[in-house]
C-alpha cells in the first residue's frame, strides 16, 4: 500500500529526496477500476423504515375502531363529492381572489407614491399576522356586528343599496371573501418577489422604447417575473386548497363540513375523518402535478435558451427526457 | 427637426450633486462624443436627454419639444406617464448592458416597441424588422433568444430594436464598455455607418479613436461640469485645460 510519495521524508536528506524524481514518479502498479461505493447504512435505514412502515399499516388496518368498509362506502358518497366539489371551487374562487388582491397590494408595496406604499405595507401586515381561522369566523359572524350591508355615502346616512347581510354573505361567500382576503397578503409579498427579481434595465429599455408604464409590465417585467412567481404561488394555492377545510367552522359546505355532518349522525368521526383526508391528498396530488407542468412550460424560453447552447448529443437526452 | 438644446440642468441624487448646471447644444445631423472620467455625470446626462432621468432644475428639448415637462403658470409641470413615453418614441437609446428582453427572441425584441406604439402592422414590423437585422448583419439570427448571442451581437440587435421606432435621435449609453475587446469593432461599425447616413447621435464612450474617427464634436466632463466643448482634433492634440490633459494621459 506504501507509495513512495507517501514515504516520510528523511528531515536530513528531504528537500534533495523530493527534487529527486525518482522519488515523485508514481507507482507503477496502479489498478484501472474504481470500488463501487456500498451504502450499507442506507440498506439498515430502509429495512427499519420498512419495518415501521409495516407496523403502522398494520394497527390501522387491524384496529377495531376503525372500520375500512365504513371508509369505503363514504368515499363516493353523494354528499361527499358535493363538499368535495366546494372545496374546489372554493379553492379556485380564492386563489382568483387571492392572486387579484395579491396583483394590486403587490404593485402598492413597489410604488414610490409613500401613501400606496404604507398601504399595501399595512395590508400585507394586518391580514398575514391575523390567523385565517379568525378571518374565516369573523365574516362568517359578520351579520353579529354588521346586520345590514350596503353601499352608501359616508356620513350622509344615504345608502343606494342595503340588504341584510345573511343574504348577501352565505357561509359559502363569506368563505371566499376570508380565504381571498387572508391569501391576498400572501400573494402580494410573492408578486412583489418576482416584480423585484426582474432587473432594473429592463425597466429602463421599456421606458426608453416608450412604453408605458402599464405596458413595461405587462409585455416585459410580468413576463419574466412569473418564471419567479410560480414555484411560491403553487405551494401557496396547495397551502389554500388545505386551508379550505378550515371553512368547516362555519359550515362553508366543503368537503370537511359534509364529513362532520354525516359523522354527527352516524358517529363515525375518524372513518369520515379518514374520508376527508384521501380526498386531500388526491386533489393536492393533482395540483402539485398541474404545478409542476406550469413550471416546465414556463421555463420553456429559458430551457430554448439552453438547449442551443448544448451540443447536439445533450440536446437529444433533454428532449427525450421531457 | 432633432436638434438637441440643454439648458442649465442640475440633478442630484440625495446629497450627491451630479450635474451642477450643464449647457449644451447639439445640432441636428451632428455626432457628439461625452467623454471623462466615471462619475462625472455623463450617463446622468444622457438619461436627462430622453426623460429617463428628470432634472431638477432647468430643462432638455429636442427638436423645439420640452421633454417630460410643459410650462404652466410661469413654472415646468411633469408630463404624465403616457405623454412622457410618446416623447421617447422618436429618442432611441442604447445601454452598456444591451438590456434586450430575455424572454423574447431577437425579431420579437424588436417589434414589441413599434407594437406598442401601433406604428404598423404585424407583418408589416416584421419586416422592417428583417430589413434592420440585415443592416446590422443579423439577418440569420431573428428567431434566436438573447441568450444565444454574443455581446456583440445583442449590441446590434439593441441597436436595431431603437432604430426600429424611426428615431431621429439615438443616445449610446457606453455601448462598447461591457464587450469582450474582439467584439467592439463590430459594435462601432455599425455606428459608424449610421452616423455616415446623418443621424443625430450623443453617445457617451471611452473609445477614444471612435470619437476622434467619428464625432463632430468632443464634450469633455468632469465633476459634473462640461470642462471642454471643441472639435476632436483641438480636444485630442491640443486640450485646453489640465483636467483633460490628465485625462487623456490617463486613457
Amino acid at each position: 500500500m506504501q507509495t513512495s510519495i507517501n514515504q516520510p521524508d528523511d528531515p536530513a536528506t528531504g528537500a534533495r529526496m523530493r527534487t529527486s524524481v525518482d522519488v515523485d514518479a508514481p507507482p507503477a502498479a496502479v489498478p484501472d477500476v474504481v470500488a463501487v461505493k456500498r451504502h450499507y447504512g442506507r440498506w439498515v435505514a430502509v429495512a427499519i423504515l420498512a419495518a415501521l412502515a409495516v407496523g403502522a399499516v398494520k394497527s390501522l388496518a387491524q384496529n377495531p375502531q376503525l372500520e375500512w368498509d365504513v371508509v369505503g362506502q363514504y368515499l363516493f358518497d353523494g354528499l361527499i363529492l358535493e363538499g368535495l366539489g366546494q372545496t374546489v371551487v372554493l379553492a379556485l374562487l380564492s386563489m382568483l381572489g387571492a392572486t387579484a388582491i395579491g396583483l394590486v397590494f403587490g404593485f402598492f408595496r413597489l410604488s414610490k407614491n409613500p401613501v400606496l406604499g404604507t398601504l399595501g405595507s399595512l395590508y400585507v401586515w394586518v391580514f398575514r399576522s391575523v390567523p385565517a381561522l379568525i378571518q374565516i369566523l369573523f365574516w362568517g359572524n359578520l351579520a353579529l356586528f354588521a346586520p345590514r350591508l350596503g353601499v352608501g355615502i359616508p356620513g350622509t346616512g344615504w345608502s343606494l343599496i342595503s340588504a341584510p347581510t345573511n343574504d348577501v354573505l352565505s357561509p359559502f361567500a363569506a368563505s371566499i371573501v376570508a380565504l381571498s382576503i387572508a391569501n391576498g397578503a400572501y400573494l402580494a409579498e410573492i408578486i412583489r418577489a418576482g416584480l423585484l427579481s426582474v432587473d432594473e434595465g429592463q425597466r429602463l429599455a421599456s421606458s426608453a422604447l416608450g412604453l408605458t408604464w402599464w405596458q413595461a409590465q405587462r409585455k416585459v417585467i410580468l413576463p419574466q417575473a412569473l418564471r419567479v412567481m410560480i414555484p411560491p404561488a403553487g405551494n401557496q394555492f396547495i397551502t389554500l386548497l388545505k386551508e379550505t377545510s378550515l371553512v368547516s367552522v362555519i359550515a362553508g359546505g366543503d368537503i370537511l363540513s359534509k364529513a362532520e355532518n354525516i359523522a354527527g349522525y352516524n358517529l363515525r368521526t375518524i372513518e369520515l375523518l379518514v374520508v376527508a383526508a384521501i380526498w386531500y391528498l388526491l386533489v393536492t396530488s393533482a395540483a402539485t402535478l398541474g404545478q409542476n407542468i406550469i413550471e416546465r412550460r414556463t421555463a420553456r424560453g429559458l430551457l430554448q435558451q439552453k438547449r442551443k447552447q448544448k451540443p447536439a448529443g445533450a440536446v437529444d437526452m433533454k428532449e427525450a427526457s421531457l | 427637426m432633432s436638434s438637441v438644446d440643454i439648458v442649465n440642468v442640475h440633478k442630484s441624487f440625495g446629497d450627491n450633486h451630479i450635474l451642477k448646471g450643464i449647457d449644451m447644444r447639439v445640432r441636428q445631423g451632428e455626432v457628439v462624443c461625452l467623454l471623462g472620467p466615471s462619475g462625472s455625470g455623463k450617463s446622468t446626462l444622457l438619461r436627462c436627454i430622453n426623460g429617463l432621468v428628470m432634472p431638477d432644475q432647468g430643462h432638455v428639448s429636442v427638436g423645439g419639444t420640452l421633454i417630460g415637462r410643459k410650462v404652466q403658470g410661469g413654472k415646468l409641470h411633469d408630463l404624465s406617464d403616457k405623454e412622457a413615453a410618446g416623447q421617447r418614441e422618436r429618442i432611441g437609446m442604447v445601454f452598456q448592458q444591451f438590456n434586450l428582453f430575455p424572454h423574447l427572441d431577437v425579431r420579437d425584441n424588436l417589434v414589441l416597441g413599434p407594437r406598442a406604439h401601433r406604428l404598423g402592422g404585424k407583418a408589416e414590423l416584421e419586416g422592417k424588422a428583417h430589413q434592420l437585422l440585415a443592416k446590422v448583419g443579423l439577418s440569420d439570427r431573428a428567431k434566436a433568444f438573447p441568450s444565444q448571442l454574443s455581446g456583440g451581437q445583442q449590441q446590434r440587435v439593441a441597436i436595431a430594436r431603437a432604430l426600429m421606432m424611426g428615431p431621429g435621435l439615438m443616445l449610446f449609453d457606453e455601448p462598447t464598455s461591457a464587450l469582450d475587446p474582439e467584439l467592439v469593432g463590430e459594435v462601432l461599425d455599425t455606428m459608424r455607418s449610421l452616423a455616415q447616413e446623418g443621424m443625430t447621435m450623443i453617445v457617451v464612450t471611452h473609445e477614444m479613436a471612435f470619437a476622434r474617427q467619428v464625432a463632430d464634436r468632443v464634450v469633455f466632463m468632469a465633476d459634473g461640469r462640461i470642462v471642454e466643448d471643441t472639435t476632436p482634433d483641438s480636444f485630442f492634440d491640443n486640450p485646453g485645460t489640465e483636467r483633460a490633459r490628465a485625462f487623456l494621459r490617463l486613457a
